[in-house]
């Protein structure tokens, strides 16, 4: 274990090294931005306050402090951005998990559930949650809705296929097993088919749990005013008929804090499944 | 003669068409078709446009080549994507 926490340090340190290499040798602080800079916003997007030189920036290259400093003025800062996205992340796996794993397992179980709501699955899981946000801007207004109801839905349409499959291919001899003890109905869905399909289940957690990040931060991108979205888009870019400003430094930031929050995320539903399916291994 | 599951998943996407055509119909001059956004508000919006509408947007769409581009499009990225997803090709454990 401690080796592999080793290996782990070493393999980023080798990472932040090659990429201030690579950095130094492209020399185009405009799109690949030196460590030192991504380091700066950092600090400044933790609303540690700071402000970069400009000196070696390119005369066409506004530098990163005016899109820093106005984030600073709009009291955005990455904690919050963070926490308001993992907020729309969690609302969207509280709600979607068990309206997919519900769908999921009524099909699973039921032949002729299966039979009848396969095809409707089919064309619902089709659309883009992203697609919806318009339409639900028509309906429910600019609110909080068209940027959760899509996270909700592609949470829910992940999470159908693994249980689905979880229950339907859970082992024959475990069925018949239990039948032949004299489980029927609830009890045999209860103690058998559900512990039996519940690594399969938990397992599409995880995929739950990518799909959700990527919706609820797509879903700020297009129609949001705060959020990792909002940060990667206001801060990173920023452009009018007139001029367009860039900031890779905030680009960089925002995309490994959302790296590291997936990952965070995606730890902790690991080690939920592990400790829920333990008797499985 | 369809098997009993064609024959299901055509009688569900019947029903929901049917529930479609029904919720257009009830909604229609129920529904507000004025939707503010904010400050600012479209009008003439059919929340839930009933067929005919959908029928003469879908014929307008087709025929103007808008439809079909827009597919080919999205069908070009998602294509390219898949080539070049499974040709970096995915990690053996996640």
């Amino acid at each position: 274990m401690a080796r592999r926490s080793l290996l782990w340090i070493l393999s980023l340190a080798a990472l932040i090294v090659a990429y201030t290499l690579v950095a130094r040798a492209i020399s185009r602080p405009d799109v690949v931005p030196p460590a030192e800079d991504i380091a700066g916003a950092f600090a400044a997007l933790l609303g540690r306050g700071h402000q970069l030189p400009a000196s070696d920036m390119p005369a066409h290259h506004h530098h990163s402090s005016d899109q820093v400093d106005t984030l600073m003025q709009e009291g955005v800062t990455l904690q919050a951005s963070l926490a308001v996205t993992t907020a729309r992340v969690l609302f969207g796996l509280a709600v979607g998990l068990p309206l997919g794993m519900l769908m999921g397992l009524l099909m699973g179980w039921s032949r002729r559930a299966d039979d009848y709501l396969h095809p409707i699955y089919v064309l619902i899981r089709s659309v883009p949650p992203l697609s919806l946000i318009t339409y639900i801007m028509l309906w429910l207004g600019h609110s909080e809705a068209h940027r959760l109801i899509p996270v909700v839905y592609a949470v829910a349409v992940t999470a159908v296929i693994p249980t689905y499959h979880g229950v339907r291919d859970v082992a024959g001899k475990y069925v018949v097993a239990a039948r032949s003890l004299g489980a029927r109905g609830r009890l045999l869905l209860a103690k058998v088919v559900l512990p039996a399909a519940a690594p399969a289940v938990l397992g599409g957690l995880r995929y739950s749990v990518a799909i959700a990040w990527m919706t609820a931060v797509g879903a700020e991108m297009l129609m949001a005013e705060n959020g990792m979205g909002n940060l990667l888009v206001g801060g990173g870019m920023w452009s009018s008929r007139l001029q367009t400003r860039s900031d890779p430094a905030v680009i960089v930031v925002g995309i490994l804090a959302l790296a590291a929050a997936g990952w965070a995320m995606d730890m902790l539903a690991r080690t939920v499944s592990a400790r829920l399916t333990r008797w499985a291994t | 003669m369809p098997s009993l599951r064609v024959r299901r998943g055509a009688v569900a996407l019947l029903a929901l068409a049917v529930v479609y055509v029904i919720a257009a119909q009830v909604g229609r001059g129920r529904l507000p078709d004025r939707i503010w956004m904010g400050a600012h508000y479209v009008e003439n919006v059919q929340l839930l446009p009933t067929w005919h509408s959908l029928a003469e947007e879908g014929a307008f769409l087709l025929e103007s080549g808008i439809l079909l581009d827009s597919v080919l499009v999205s069908s070009g990225r998602v294509f390219i994507g898949l080539l070049l997803g499974s040709w970096i090709g995915p990690p053996e454990r996640l």
